[in-house]
């Protein structure tokens, strides 16, 4: 039952507002999760894995350092970075990781990726392992969707394990940050474009000088 | 130009049911078809030149089996191949390439550009790439990363620093501190790691024209740099592959001229301790009594292992062909033939155990695969990438 809650509110968190063009990326990661809800329905009545989150200090020790799990160093393959760590203590603990995008893959990196998740799904079976592995391969097939990707990547396990990706064009609008930093270039390319005239113009001038100095008679001797 | 008239029909039908060629639906209405108006007279195989031998005799078979002409195979390389292949449809293209990797998604976008629309692939067999030295000379276990930080033109400063070198360069690279990369200093193998042998860095490799150096820069040299933090710091995926894949000179490593499967191992022999050759493993098994494998990632290779897909740098060998070249049901189309091939190539006794595949040093994929293999052509199942 907890198995089953569990995945229907994956989907939930899942279910992110999309612009219609990008309908297609999103509908394969519903049929992803599709898959693994049909997986876990059919397993229910038997040896169903129970899913126990993880505490708050074993997620943070297995998002950094050397005993980094497996799942957030395939989000790092996947071209993905740390950005920050959302946590509430309380009655129910919250703890949310933010991936932003920060790297293309080559081909090299994504079939390397793929073997990994392969490996991955050999070793462990679980719920919680593939979940994980269907969130990756979501990743990998946004790489490859061309007119979007997935610019950030929200992933939670406390106090159920959930994902969320948020979906940007990849020739878009610039954010703040980016416009500022386009219209500072801007100045900086008008400002510089203004000294290279105000030079040319200085050096004309010191042309000219020598030749209106001859033509007064005043300077030059024949 | 046509060809004229040009009937297999019930005589070709009864050979190559008799020497064991599988008959299917398509393949016996291809042989049916009696007025053939045909393009060009023969098939016309690009592509990799480590295929080379395997296509002659495929080809050679099919000849002897069916009665068509024989097919021009020409071997430039699994990168020119793909580039002629994907080039067009017509009479001045080549119907099928050879190819020791699966084709890039760039390639098959410029097929797609280029109005090739139906590519049917067939995955034969398995192959391996694998670094040998002469018998006799010191053998010794690498890694992906040692390979990159043995051959790459450059290497991150940071490791540079940390690294078994001499105090000058240790030094030169400390004084370097706005550099993320420095031009490659390592001479020596123990210089890159300590538990390996103190003998000069030497490695003959494929040159850039040849699908086995794609290969190389994909399994070993991509996979090498991949965790080194000043290169996942580069965004783009292009900057990242023409760091990683820039390779250094002589003498630490060498292009082998073409044709590189007969060279590759005679430049190896007679050179100092600790010169390696990048070979495959056709060429291993040919020169087993004079070269050893070195092992890669603890693994020595072998044909079991190559087989179970543990040893790392095994690959897929490829054959592509095009729908749009073969015949239609009138009997039109640029050549025929290509069924006949596809029929040839994926046929148990050339990709099964002990086939022609196998007795000529490449390794037979498993049995569901070479099963693929068969539908696919079968069928004429459309590739996508």
């Amino acid at each position: 039952m907890r198995a089953h809650l569990a995945t229907v509110i994956v989907c939930a968190g899942l279910l992110v507002a999309a612009p219609a063009r990008a309908e297609n990326l999103f509908d394969s990661v519903v049929d992803t999760l599709s898959y693994v809800w049909s997986t876990v329905v059919s397993m229910a009545g038997s040896a169903t894995e129970a899913v126990t989150p993880p505490t708050p200090m074993a997620t943070l020790r297995s998002l950094r350092g050397e005993d980094k799990g497996e799942f957030w160093s395939m989000l790092e393959d996947a071209g993905y970075e740390l950005q920050h760590i959302n946590t509430e203590v309380g009655l129910i603990p919250r703890l949310e990781a933010i991936y932003i995008f920060r790297r293309e893959l080559s081909e090299a990196d994504r079939e390397a990726l793929e073997l990994r998740l392969d490996q991955y799904a050999r070793k462990d079976g679980g719920l919680i392992a593939r979940l994980e592995r269907a969130i990756v391969h979501s990743l990998l097939d946004a790489s490859e969707f061309g007119e979007y990707r997935i610019s950030e990547l929200k992933v939670s396990f406390l106090p159920l394990p959930s994902a969320a990706f948020v979906l940007s064009p990849t020739e878009g609008g610039m954010d703040g940050d980016h416009d500022k930093i386009y219209r500072a270039v801007r100045e900086q390319t008008r400002e510089l474009r203004q000294m290279e005239r105000e030079r040319a113009e200085r050096e004309r001038k010191a042309l000219l000088r020598p030749q209106q100095a001859s033509s007064n008679g005043s300077l030059l001797k024949p | 130009m046509l060809v004229g008239a040009y009937a297999l029909g019930a005589q070709a039908q009864q050979q190559m049911t008799a020497q064991g060629l599988p008959l299917s639906p398509m393949l016996r209405d291809a042989l049916a078809i009696q007025d053939v108006k045909a393009a060009r007279p023969q098939i016309r195989i690009v592509g990799s030149s480590s295929m080379h031998d395997l296509t002659l005799a495929v080809a050679k078979d099919v000849m002897a089996k069916t009665g068509l002409n024989e097919p021009i195979v020409e071997a430039v390389g699994t990168r020119e191949g793909m580039r002629l292949f994907c080039a067009g449809v017509g009479a001045e293209f080549p119907d099928i390439v050879a190819a020791v990797r699966r084709i890039t998604k760039s390639e098959y976008t410029a097929c797609m550009d280029n109005g090739i629309v139906d590519i049917i692939e067939m995955p034969i067999g398995l192959d391996a790439v694998i670094l040998v030295t002469e018998k006799g000379d010191t053998v010794f276990n690498l890694t992906a990363r040692h390979l990159y930080l043995a051959l790459a033109h450059q290497v991150p400063r940071e490791f540079v620093v940390t690294a078994n070198v001499p105090p000058g360069i240790a030094r030169m690279a400390l004084l370097a501190y706005s550099e993320q990369f420095l031009d490659n200093p390592f001479t020596f193998w123990n210089q890159i790691d300590s538990r390996l042998p103190a003998i000069p860095i030497k490695v003959y490799g494929p040159s850039i024209t040849a699908g086995t150096r794609d290969f190389v820069n994909s399994a070993i040299m991509e996979a090498g740099c991949r965790y080194f933090k000043p290169i996942r710091n580069i965004p783009s995926a292009a900057e990242r592959v023409r760091q990683c894949t820039t390779y250094r000179g002589s003498p630490q490593f060498v292009d082998v001229p073409d044709p590189y499967e007969d060279n590759v191992v005679s430049v190896v022999l007679g050179e100092d301790d600790g010169t390696l050759g990048i070979v495959t493993f056709a060429i291993l098994e040919k020169y087993k009594d004079q070269v050893v494998p070195l092992p890669y990632n603890g693994l020595t290779v072998s044909e079991e292992m190559i087989a179970g897909g543990e040893y790392p740098l095994r690959r897929t060998i490829y054959y592509y062909v095009k729908r749009a070249h073969m015949l239609n049901a009138k009997g039109e189309g640029v050549v025929r033939g290509l069924r006949e091939f596809m029929a040839d190539l994926t046929n148990e006794a050339t990709i099964g155990p002990e086939g022609l595949l196998d007795r000529m040093g490449r390794v037979p994929s498993a049995a569901v695969e070479r099963e693929t293999a068969r539908r696919n052509a079968g069928i004429l199942k459309r590739l996508e990438r």
